[in-house]
């Protein structure tokens, strides 16, 4: 899982069908290469499945919800370095400390514009090589 | 008689009367003359040979005594015999004291021939007796004078003596003595005092008898209180001669006793017949005294608690913080605390509420002697009370989850609106759509954005009752707002032949701190309503400046319907529109108003009309607006290029650290602050920041060490550029390179922006390339 250019691969998680449309449909405009999970267990599956460079993770899931997903993304080897974006609910400092402490790498506020979407997405990508 | 010389008898009887120290004389009844025994002279201070007569004898009595010794004399001549005490001045001037008797010698015929008698010199015993009566009457006359009754009873009861003193009760002396005493006590007294018990006290032997009281009687036929002291009188072989006590009057004392008394058993009638409990308990806490109500509240007869401490009642959980508290008021000269609430148990087992109100009874030193308690069973009020609290706290709760359900609503609606209006503008965008396609796409647009306004409302709506409205003050120009929300409803007014206008009433600063989108929001709505109400005429916003109060007053006119004053009271209140077909014709929540007014009284202001039926309206509000310098970005509607992008400012200095906040928020980035290397360490390590503005010389941590350290932690900051903010001379020694760029100070808005945005533009900005590219 190295960062660059080459993998474009993006995983959005979201158990909303709309909103999980239309994000896909969003980054897949932008040129990426998008994939879907509708709850956090076929997350995890998926995760393991595509090697994506980067997930958009929402919080707030019934079941296994975003937390858990991150926790278990942590815990694999294969999986703790891959860029996550969690979305939460507006005013939640709370599950963003959360989040970033489980590992998050960004967070985005529902509901948002496409362009703070794709700008955050966009920040996932680059990485800068050391 | 005959057997013996006359002369020979005579001598005989001189030597007899001379040994018994007793004189004789003798006088013949028909010739009166006299003959005294030798003795007799010694007894008057003559000499022998004079010659003895009874006048000389009379002579020599004492002038006052004269006349009593003549009836004497007299008396003797019949032939009675009466010992007296007769003073006689001897011719030397000496006052003897004597006392005769004498007796007649009759013939045969019974005649009287001769008188006969005897004289006893009693002068040593009536001196005596005179001393003792000397002292009497002195002691007497103290017992006179006295206030105090000084009486002498014997042992019948009889009085024998009452000093004058009693003339106080309206009797005299006289009135009294030889009478029993137990006339003149009050009937209910006597047994008493005098009674049998009473006398073998004082027959045991007690030296004297403890004070007394007792009702005497008065000559007017009402009694006094006296107190009695009295001691008895021995004879010589110890038996009981008499009584004698001292009356004092205590009729004052004994009436304040009885007032007293009297007022005792009024609050005794009270205590005793109020539903709450009256109690005295000692300083350990036993009962001294309960009033029957007792019975009533814990079903205990006073007498089964009396004694009994008070701890035994109260319950085991609230002992400790009771006995507590009673420590404390028995410590402190502080008044008791209103109440003490706690509970106790019932006889029957269960437990009650009770509140007591205590308060400690000292002594003259201050010293604690009792609790004196108002007690009364509160059990029905406390579950009153929990009651209520119960339901206040249901109602809360309700409230709450009113306020939750409305807000994961909003959020459950919003989340697919989004879906709806962001498919929406993808088609749109698309550009291949045919004209009646496009023209439904667009009302699928619009009438999401208006589902969204509706849902933001009623979101709004319930933070401002949840108090959660959080009001963000920022510089903003107020005369450039109220024109731009005026001029987006411009089109939909003159599409209605309606003329708008804005202007202002005096002096408006070009600058204040107002949260500008909520000001845009109230705005909104009262602009939007007086276009969608009125049919004709014209629409003008007033802005206005209240330099005193630092206020910003913003007036809305319009031409329209009016309302009526009924109307107007209602119109604030949630939920009211003025009648449903005002809702169908208009539509909207019928919130507007009320989240406006709750929106202008959470910036410290009050929202109002003026309206007159068919005259048309004025809505006016005020709000907190401290006058401000407007950033030169926000002055020049510099493009929002900072558009969400966050940055974590660290500097210590305040006014630097508010100066970077006004210019960034202006053009739209969320800022957050910290003071020092280690907060700014602290924040970076927990929350994602876009870009990092950090000071150089700074308290606990300075900008390069916090730089070091944000660069070596893994975090969401590792890879943030961080810029160096400062002063030139500062960065003289510092690694320049290893910060991503430098902010100079003084700060301009220009350089601030610019800089940011050099650094963003690899990162952040890169997002318009991908999509480009993509």
């Amino acid at each position: 899982m190295q960062p660059g250019r080459t993998s474009r691969k993006i995983l959005v998680v979201e158990d909303d069908p709309a909103v999980l449309q239309l994000i896909v449909t969003r980054l897949a405009i932008a040129g990426y290469t998008t994939f879907e999970a509708r709850n956090g267990q076929e997350a995890i599956r998926r995760i393991a499945e595509v090697a994506p460079a980067a997930v958009v993770l929402d919080i707030n899931m019934p079941l296994v919800d975003g937390f858990a997903v991150l926790k278990q993304m942590h815990r694999n080897g294969q999986t703790n370095d891959i860029a996550v974006l969690v979305l939460t609910a507006r005013n939640q400092p709370r599950d963003v400390r959360e989040a970033i402490a489980l590992g998050a790498r960004d967070y985005l506020a529902k509901p948002f514009k496409d362009q703070q979407l794709l700008a955050r997405v966009a920040r996932l990508f680059r990485r800068p090589t050391s | 008689m005959r057997s013996i010389e006359p002369a020979v008898a005579l001598r005989w009887a001189d030597m007899a009367s001379e040994l018994a120290g007793v004189a004789y004389w003798w006088m013949d009844a028909a010739t009166r003359k006299i003959r005294w025994s030798p003795n007799m002279f010694k007894i008057f201070g003559l000499s022998p040979d004079t010659v003895p007569s009874l006048d000389l004898a009379m002579q020599l009595v004492h002038p006052d005594d004269r006349e009593r010794a003549n009836s004497n004399l007299e008396s003797n001549l019949l032939g009675a015999s009466l010992p007296s005490a007769t003073r006689i001045v001897q011719p030397s001037g000496e006052i003897r004291y004597i006392e005769g008797r004498s007796a007649c010698e009759y013939g045969l015929a019974g005649e009287v021939i001769a008188i006969y008698g005897t004289v006893h010199d009693v002068t040593d015993r009536r001196i005596a007796e005179l001393a003792l009566a000397d002292s009497e009457a002195r002691y007497r006359l103290l017992a006179d004078a006295s206030s105090d009754v000084v009486l002498r009873v014997n042992v019948d009861q009889v009085i024998e003596y009452v000093s004058p003193s009693i003339r106080r009760y309206g009797w005299t002396p006289d009135d009294m003595v030889g009478k029993t005493a137990a006339e003149f006590i009050h009937d209910d007294d006597v047994e008493r005092v005098l009674g049998h018990a009473a006398a073998e006290k004082y027959h045991s032997g007690a030296p004297s008898a403890p004070d007394q009281s007792y009702r005497l009687l008065q000559a007017d036929g009402g009694y006094a209180w006296v107190e009695a002291n009295s001691s008895l009188v021995r004879n010589a072989d110890g038996s009981i001669l008499a009584f004698v006590c001292q009356l004092r009057d205590v009729t004052e004392r004994q009436a304040a006793t009885q007032a007293l008394a009297e007022s005792e058993a009024r609050y005794r009638v009270i205590a005793e017949n109020v539903g709450d409990v009256i109690s005295r308990a000692g300083v350990d806490g036993r009962f001294s005294y309960l009033s029957s109500s007792i019975k009533a509240v814990t079903g205990y007869d006073a007498r089964e608690l009396l004694g009994a401490s008070m701890v035994r009642l109260i319950h085991p959980d609230d002992r400790s913080r009771v006995l507590d508290e009673y420590r404390q008021i028995l410590a402190s000269d502080t008044p008791a605390p209103a109440s003490l609430v706690y509970r106790a148990q019932h006889k029957a087992g269960h437990w009650i509420t009770i509140e007591a109100s205590p308060t400690v009874i000292r002594d003259s030193r201050g010293a604690p002697v009792e609790f004196l308690s108002v007690t009364r069973d509160v059990s029905a009020r406390v579950q009153l009370e929990g009651e209520l609290r119960a339901a206040a706290d249901a109602a809360a709760a309700a409230a709450a989850t009113k306020s939750n359900f409305l807000a994961n609503m909003s959020h459950e609606i919003r989340t697919p609106l989004t879906a709806i209006i962001g498919f929406a503008n993808l088609l749109s965008q698309r550009g291949n759509l045919d004209d009646v396609a496009e023209t439904y796409v667009q009302r699928i647009g619009r009438a999401g954005d208006a589902l969204l306004s509706i849902v933001n409302d009623v979101l709004d709506f319930s933070r401002l009752e949840a108090s959660q409205c959080e009001i963000r003050p920022e510089p903003a120009a107020p005369v450039d707002l109220a024109k731009d929300v005026l001029a987006m409803f411009e089109p939909q007014a003159n599409a209605k032949g309606l003329q708008v206008a804005f202007n202002t009433v005096g002096e408006v600063p070009a600058g204040v701190l107002i949260d500008k989108a909520r000001v845009r929001q109230i705005l909104f709505n009262l602009v939007g309503n007086a276009v969608k109400f009125t049919e004709q005429g014209e629409i003008v916003v007033t802005a206005e400046y209240d330099f005193v109060a630092h206020q910003l007053l913003i007036r809305v006119t319009d031409t329209g319907p009016g309302l009526s004053r009924a109307d107007q009271d209602k119109l604030f209140q949630r939920f009211s529109q003025i009648d449903a077909s005002s809702t169908r014709r208009h539509g909207g929540t019928g919130l507007g108003l009320a989240i406006c007014k709750g929106l202008v009284e959470a910036m410290g202001g009050a929202i109002g009309i003026e309206s007159l039926p068919g005259r048309g309206a004025t809505f006016s509000f005020s709000i907190d607006a401290k006058p401000c310098s407007l950033p030169e970005a926000c002055a020049e509607e510099a493009t929002p290029a900072l558009e969400g992008v966050r940055v974590l400012v660290a500097d210590d200095n305040s006014n630097s650290r508010e100066l970077v906040r006004t210019m960034l928020t202006a053009v739209g980035a969320e800022v957050t602050d910290a003071e020092d290397g280690v907060s700014a360490v602290s924040e970076a390590v927990s929350m994602p920041f876009d870009i990092i503005l950090m000071d150089i010389r700074m308290p606990r941590q300075d900008g390069p060490a916090a730089l070091r350290q944000i660069r070596q932690t893994v975090g969401p900051n590792r890879f943030t550029p961080v810029i160096a903010f400062s002063a030139d001379v500062e960065l003289d020694g510092i690694d320049r390179d290893a910060f991503d760029g430098v902010v100079g100070k003084p700060v301009s808005s220009r350089d601030l922006i610019g800089g940011l945005h050099r650094c963003l533009h690899d990162t952040w900005l890169a997002s318009e390339a991908i999509d480009a590219t993509g």
